[in-house]
């Protein structure tokens, strides 16, 4: 019963471990080059990064639990459209609850807060669905992915708030708060920053380069 | 609306808003279209067609339910309901008039409805809130036709920069985001133009 027991432990301990290639290895934004829209548009600082990576994790999370569940009856021709819609039935109370609990930053955040349905869509894990992965390891799964997101919108939130900004939560970073460049806030400015931050991104966890294929 | 606002709203539209490169409207579909010249104007043209169409639904959808009973929160739903029921009639209409491209049209057109653009032009419009009936239609039109020159302009400079051999971290997302960088740095100078009327 002891082996039973140390088997079933370490093969949680391996789901967890295989879903937690989702923060690095598998990044979905720096690796996989999905969801990028919400961070170029949103992340201007660090509270906005902290917002929107809240905000899809919550979307990914139930967008991939319904799923899992809609899978079972909706026909396959129909699974592309019903994901479409259930991302914006999920992403509405999300909104709605972003704008609760951050009045002041949720409208800076603009159209992409509604956009995270949309960029939720290629996170949804078609290989749930069916006897072989249960409700948990979806769950868990959906969970690194947005956590995943999350890193990349905190790194890339903070850099730019510093450069752009010279301030880091709204307070001014010592040295930075002279040497505003205002272009990281700019569209092309965060182009080139996400770009810069991506290659470094790889460089620094030998990633292999990518061929556009991660991008559905 | 007279001729100079028609010409403002393109401008506007297609340089000074433009959805690719200023409001970073673009996805995987977008990367993958913008590898083969054929697919991206299909694309391009699903695209204009899915903006067009929505930015007239969801403008009136807005103005005679939404705002009218104190709706606005059901925006993001309200609006993605619109876009599945208008691609599901595209589905259906293609599929019953079978036109020359018919397979590779329907394999396409749920990327073009369901991407960032038409939901993100669909959100732009109702944020502006200015524009009456007709400046919505038209922006919308206008705001495809940018999204199909951004495909061409992005496309034809990756062309060039990858016989350029860039660093091997470079090559696929990085180069193409600082590509996209450099294209956007020259729409910013349209920035501030107003055409007066």
């Amino acid at each position: 019963m002891n082996r039973t027991k140390g088997k079933k432990q370490s093969s949680n301990g391996i789901k967890v471990k295989s879903s937690a290639k989702r923060l690095l290895s598998e990044n979905p934004v720096f690796v996989r080059a999905v969801a990028i829209v919400p961070i170029l548009g949103a992340a201007l600082t660090l509270k906005s990064g902290l917002l929107i990576s809240a905000a899809m994790i919550l979307t990914v999370l139930f967008l991939n639990l319904a799923m899992y569940g809609l899978n079972m009856v909706v026909p396959k021709k129909f699974i592309f459209t019903a994901a479409f819609l259930t991302a914006g039935i999920v992403v509405t109370p999300v909104c709605m609850f972003a704008n609760y609990i951050a009045p002041t930053i949720a409208p800076l955040c603009g159209i992409y807060l509604p956009i995270l349905s949309v960029c939720a869509l290629p996170m949804i894990e078609t290989r749930h669905y069916g006897a072989k992965y249960g409700i948990l390891r979806t769950a868990l799964d959906a969970l690194f992915d947005g956590a995943g997101f999350a890193v990349a919108a905190v790194v890339f939130s903070v850099i730019r708030e510093i450069i752009g900004n010279g301030t880091l939560y709204d307070r001014p970073m010592p040295g930075f708060s002279q040497f505003k460049f205002s272009f990281a806030l700019a569209p092309a400015g965060a182009f080139i920053l996400l770009g810069l931050v991506c290659a470094l991104f790889r460089k620094i966890f030998g990633m292999k380069e990518d061929n556009g294929e991660g991008m559905k | 609306m007279n001729g100079t606002q028609f010409w403002s709203l393109a401008v506007s539209a297609i340089f000074v808003q433009n959805l690719v490169l200023i409001y970073f409207l673009w996805d995987g579909s977008f990367y993958k279209a913008i590898k083969k010249p054929k697919t991206g104007l299909l694309f391009g043209i699903l695209v204009t067609a899915a903006t067009t169409l929505s930015s007239v639904l969801c403008w009136l959808l807005n103005r005679f339910v939404l705002r009218q009973f104190s709706l606005e929160f059901l925006a993001p739903f309200a609006f993605v309901l619109v876009i599945t029921l208008l691609e599901t009639a595209a589905y259906a209409a293609i599929k019953a008039i079978s036109p020359k491209y018919k397979d590779e049209i329907l394999k396409i057109l749920p990327a073009s409805a369901f991407g960032c653009a038409v939901l993100g032009l669909v959100l732009i419009n109702v944020q502006a809130n200015t524009r009456g009936f007709f400046g919505t239609a038209f922006y919308g039109l206008c705001a495809g036709i940018g999204y199909l020159a951004a495909i061409f302009l992005v496309m034809s400079a990756l062309e060039r920069v990858r016989f350029s051999a860039p660093p091997p971290v470079f090559k696929g997302l990085p180069i193409a985001l600082v590509t996209a960088g450099i294209i956007s740095l020259g729409l910013m100078g349209f920035s501030g133009i107003v055409i007066p009327y």
